[in-house]
């Protein structure tokens, strides 16, 4: 038992003593500089809430030609950061002349509204502007893909646009068209500023 | 038992104590030689004062790929005079608060360091300065590696050498990614940048 324990203690002193050399190796010197807080910034941007601020939602029935169908929706720059453009792609679902046909099919316009839409006729929304208005896509056929908006506000952040989404469906639309059904899907996408200094 | 043997452990000190006592009472002849003085040389390595000389106390916010941030800093070798020179120095950095911005060795921060033989002429207002090396030539000390590094040798430092004051410009880099990843928005991280200074080799003295 005794022999045990004084190994024991033969072992801690060589330890202790390898300890004391790396001590005394090499003479070094460090010199820090502590940074502030780098932290990176956000590119959102959203729809308003479906509702007032956001009646793409709502679809229409029994569209002839000729006719036409507003609705209104905000576009929201809820990020941190400043947006460099911001495209717009629509798909269809299911695919068909409505969609498919550039000339006799729906034709698309977007306008903004420089204070909200004041909006009437529900539920075969129309609206006015009770302020500016301006062109954000001039009129083209509903499908595209990053088409390019113009003028908008929001690609500034904490800036909403008030948009007006028109769809109008030509008067030179044939009798094929009749009955057809679809469903158009409206994707913005926002797109951060180019790199800078910081 | 323990206590016993606690006993045994004090007894052999005492022992070794008297025969300590007993190597006194015998007579000894001593010859001596006085060394000259042995001076233990200096290593020291400092960084500028914040301000001009130290840019890299500056954060910056709302980043975003594709962005740099230039930071200027100072690094002097400021050991007394006639100690010898540095066998390197290195770099190495810590997060705190730590985020993707440093762990994230592909889509987070790179960094790289140059240095400029005059100080670098500062523009742009703070934090997002910007530096220009004139008439230069600038050198690489650091080339672009991920943020977060120990020990990273850099290259072309005249401040081995005492007196020598080095003018870095660390710059930062988030790359530009894949168009749509949003994984490194929103983050926050805090770096600590320390250089230290190892000296020489030993030699004969």
């Amino acid at each position: 038992m005794l022999r045990k324990l004084l190994l024991t203690a033969a072992l801690l002193g060589a330890a202790a003593a390898v300890a004391g050399l790396g001590t005394f190796a090499t003479f070094t010197s460090a010199a820090s500089a502590v940074q502030g807080n780098l932290t990176s910034g956000t590119v959102t941007i959203q729809l308003g809430a479906v509702g007032t601020a956001n009646r793409l939602t709502t679809g229409a029935t029994g569209v002839l030609p000729g006719d036409t169908i507003q609705r209104a929706v905000d576009l929201i720059n809820s990020g941190d950061s400043a947006l460099a453009s911001a495209t717009l792609t629509t798909t269809a679902a299911p695919s068909n002349l409505l969609s498919t046909d550039g000339t006799n099919g729906l034709q698309l316009v977007i306008d903004k509204c420089s204070v909200a839409w004041t909006e009437a006729n529900a539920p075969n929304y129309t609206y006015t502007c009770g302020g500016t208005t301006t062109t954000v896509l001039a009129s083209r056929s509903v499908i595209g893909a990053n088409v390019a908006l113009s003028n908008l506000g929001s690609l500034v952040a904490g800036v909403t646009d008030h948009l007006r989404v028109t769809l109008s469906f030509p008067t030179t639309a044939p009798n094929t068209m009749q009955t057809l059904t679809t469903q158009i899907t409206f994707a913005f996408t926002g797109t951060q500023r180019a790199g800078t200094s910081k | 038992m323990f206590k016993k043997i606690l006993f045994t452990v004090a007894l052999i000190g005492a022992a070794a104590a008297v025969a300590g006592l007993g190597t006194f009472a015998t007579f000894t002849s001593t010859a001596s030689a006085v060394q000259g003085n042995l001076a233990s040389g200096q290593v020291s390595i400092a960084l500028g004062a914040a301000g001009p000389a130290n840019r890299l106390t500056l954060g910056a916010s709302t980043l975003l790929p594709g962005d740099t941030m230039q930071r200027a800093i100072d690094l002097t070798n400021n050991a007394a005079a006639g100690s010898d020179a540095l066998a390197s120095v290195t770099l190495g950095t810590t997060a705190s608060p730590t985020s993707g911005l440093d762990t994230d060795a592909t889509r987070g921060l790179q960094m790289s360091i140059d240095l400029c033989p005059t100080t670098w002429t500062e523009a742009g207002t703070s934090p997002a300065y910007t530096y220009t090396c004139t008439p230069g030539p600038s050198k690489v000390v650091l080339a672009s590696v991920p943020v977060i590094g120990s020990s990273l040798a850099l290259s072309n430092l005249g401040s081995l050498v005492t007196g020598v004051t080095d003018h870095l410009r660390v710059t930062l880099a988030f790359p530009t990614g894949t168009v749509g990843d949003n994984t490194l928005a929103a983050k926050t991280s805090a770096l600590t940048f320390t250089f230290t200074g190892t000296q020489r080799a030993g030699t004969a003295k």
